[in-house]
């Protein structure tokens, strides 16, 4: 049981993680890898908020904001000079090598988690064994999410105009959707939820350098496994990675490192657009 | 009487001419010139500053580097020294790379590192080709540095090979129970710390029941904690870094403090226990140095970092302090000729005495390394907060290499 729940709470945040880098790529077109640098720096601010002021809200708020508007700026006066994928990739790592040397002047290298807010202290008896609360929360906060976004994507008028710039966005400025608050949006979002999820990590995760570069990762083989711009994709992708990473260390730990990689590998071949991602 | 007037004026040149050319000569008879200075003594250091799993530790390094050259305001035997740094990234070519430029180009008398083993072994073949004294300053090595991979001119003013595990493995059985889980990296550094604890246990009359080896980025401990053996009585983490502080939050986070007791040397040092001090009540280890030890080198030495860096030390400061006295001293015993007389200076560094933070300095000349010695610690809570406190009671010797090398079975 305890095993299952694990699993769950890695699933549910391996797609906080991913959704927001999918719904850039879908929309956007932009495949922007410093967006593992965006959780490590939200999972920073989060962590010198908490300690400062004891406000754990205030500290998801502050990362939020900072990372949704640090997302915006790059948009806006960077990525949308480059309509090349290759050109956008290799900006993005620039801006990784920035960020990382902001994290390492600001935070000199060490290693933060936030204390819990009271009423995510402590554990739950399940199954017969203790199960962190906070785990239970990110449970919770993932499915609210993951719901949030389906209904938005599938049930209002938001979200087909959404659904159509993914498909085709020249058709959809030719219908007359005017794109550029989309964009602006989608940028805004998904930089606002690469921040929350690192607040919303580091108390599991931990705020480190190097964090950046495990999420990013991850990120890219959930969003490639699930389909890219596909929210029910990315939660499918997100799940079989989670629980497959999570039983497979369980029984099998020799091969802890091979796993994901093997898993990542099996699916490109059979299905290289993705469990729910359409053949080009 | 009137000379005629070219005369006069030709008189007056010459002789203006003579009194300043004589004044001229009397100046440099009388004058000393100051002695040409004594080149400075670089001393390369070569560490993977930028590594995430490092750059705690690197920092903590130069600092102690930096308080012990300043004790002496950076002369020796009457020769400045300078320290110059380069980044190896954490890659073995990187810091091949970096050693060459050093010695080559900058050209170092002496070098420092890596805390990284790969680094070191990528190293060695160069240091000893081209004969440049090269010194691990900070962080345990692996014991191949002296057995398999021996070079007369790689020495470790830190430790070589995991000596640290030894106290606790007599310790943990009488303690907390005769059952043990390790759980380490599943690197070579996490395998010799497993097998020599495992070896030192089943002296002490305990038994390591299950040994779990988890990836060196590894995030969450929970999958493990599941298919931990229930009938164990402690669990022995050998690990650094993120993982390290992880695995005790995580560790308290689900209950297992009450199943079982966490225990590991490693997982106190402040870069790892500090984060998570409220979840590390009871946690247990040896270790060759934490500043917990109540010993008046190493007040002193607490005080003196912490008013100089605005941060306590850790166990790569003191590691790496050390060294520089030792150098300083080995030095001093050569009468800073390190160009003319490398070998003896590394001979020197063996036969240098005194006493610093880690307890008397002791250097094993046949293996090339420190000798430590192994203080038991535990965090307690002190006046409602948790605190790493030194068990003073329990022994303390030095732990001879040739305990390690047997347990690993290399020689």
């Amino acid at each position: 049981m305890a095993l299952t729940l694990n699993g769950i709470t890695w699933s549910l945040l391996l797609f906080l993680m991913a959704i927001g880098l999918t719904i850039i790529m879908g929309i956007l077109r932009i495949l922007n890898f410093a967006y593992g640098a965006f959780y490590m720096i939200g999972a920073y601010l989060a962590w010198t908020v908490t300690l400062k002021t004891g406000n754990f809200g205030l500290g998801l708020l502050v990362a939020m904001v900072s990372i949704g508007l640090l997302s915006y700026v790059m948009e806006r006066g960077f990525f949308r000079f480059l309509p090349q994928h290759l050109d956008q990739v290799l900006l993005s790592f620039g801006f990784i090598f920035i960020l990382k040397d902001v994290a390492r002047w600001a935070w000199q290298g060490q290693m933060g988690m936030s204390p819990l807010p009271f009423f995510l202290k402590g554990s739950i008896l399940i199954g017969g064994s203790d199960f962190p609360t906070y785990r239970i929360a990110i449970i919770a906060i993932g499915l609210v999410f993951a719901l949030g976004l389906w209904i938005l994507f599938e049930k209002t008028r938001v979200g087909a105009i959404l659904r159509a710039v993914i498909e085709d966005r020249p058709m959809a400025e030719a219908l007359g959707i005017n794109t550029s608050p989309i964009l602006i949006f989608t940028f805004l979002g998904g930089g606002a939820l690469a921040g929350f999820t690192g607040a919303l990590g580091q108390p599991f995760t931990g705020a480190y350098l190097g964090v950046d570069d495990l999420v990013i990762m991850l990120a890219l083989v959930t969003m490639v496994v699930g389909g890219q711009g596909k929210i029910v994709g990315t939660l499918a992708g997100s799940v079989l990675i989670g629980m497959v990473d999570t039983f497979g260390k369980a029984f099998f730990p020799q091969f802890a490192l091979f796993i994901i990689a093997a898993l990542f590998t099996l699916v490109l071949f059979f299905k290289p657009s993705g469990l729910f991602g359409k053949a080009e | 009487m009137l000379h005629k007037r070219g005369h006069f004026g030709l008189t007056w040149a010459i002789t203006l001419f003579s009194l300043l050319f004589l004044s001229v000569i009397l100046a440099a008879c009388t004058t000393r010139t100051a002695p040409a200075a004594k080149p400075t003594i670089k001393i390369g250091v070569v560490e993977p500053a930028s590594s995430p799993a490092f750059v705690e530790l690197v920092k903590a390094e130069l600092n102690g580097l930096k308080l012990g050259f300043e004790e002496a305001d950076w002369v020796v035997a009457g020769r400045k020294i300078e320290l110059l740094v380069e980044d190896s990234e954490g890659q073995p070519a990187v810091a091949l790379s970096k050693a060459k430029k050093l010695v080559e180009s900058d050209k170092v008398q002496i070098l420092l590192g890596s805390q990284n083993s790969t680094e070191i072994l990528a190293l060695i073949p160069y240091v000893t080709e081209t004969k440049t004294p090269t010194l691990v300053a900070a962080s345990g090595t692996t014991v191949q540095l002296a057995t398999k991979q021996r070079s007369d001119w790689y020495w470790r003013i830190s430790e070589t090979g995991p000596s640290f595990p030894i106290p606790e493995a007599g310790y943990n059985p009488k303690k907390f129970g005769s059952k043990g889980i390790v759980v380490a990296f599943d690197n070579v550094w996490g395998k010799e710390i497993a097998t020599v604890f495992e070896y030192y246990t089943k002296e002490a009359g305990g038994e390591i029941i299950q040994k779990v080896f988890v990836p060196f980025n590894t995030t969450d401990f929970a999958p493990y904690f599941a298919k931990f053996d229930k009938s164990a009585n402690y669990v022995y983490g050998a690990l650094f870094g993120p993982p390290a502080s992880l695995i005790v939050r995580q560790f308290k986070e689900f209950g297992l403090d009450k199943q079982f007791r966490l225990t590991g040397g490693v997982l106190l040092i402040p870069e790892v226990v500090n984060p998570v001090i409220d979840y590390a009540e009871g946690l247990t280890g040896s270790v060759r140095y934490l500043p917990a030890l109540d010993t008046n080198e190493n007040k002193k030495f607490v005080q003196a970092y912490t008013q100089r860096f605005g941060v306590g030390p850790g166990l790569a400061s003191a590691d790496a302090y050390e060294t520089a006295i030792a150098i300083r001293k080995a030095l001093e015993a050569i009468k800073g000729d390190i160009e003319n007389r490398k070998q003896d200076f590394l001979n020197a560094l063996a036969q240098v005495k005194f006493v610093g933070p880690r307890g008397p300095y002791e250097l094993d000349p046949k293996y090339h390394s420190y000798v430590a010695s192994g203080f038991m610690f535990q965090v307690q809570k002190v006046n409602g907060k948790n605190q790493v406190v030194w068990l003073k009671d329990y022994p303390s010797d030095k732990i001879p290499i040739s305990k390690v090398t047997k347990a690993l079975g290399v020689e």
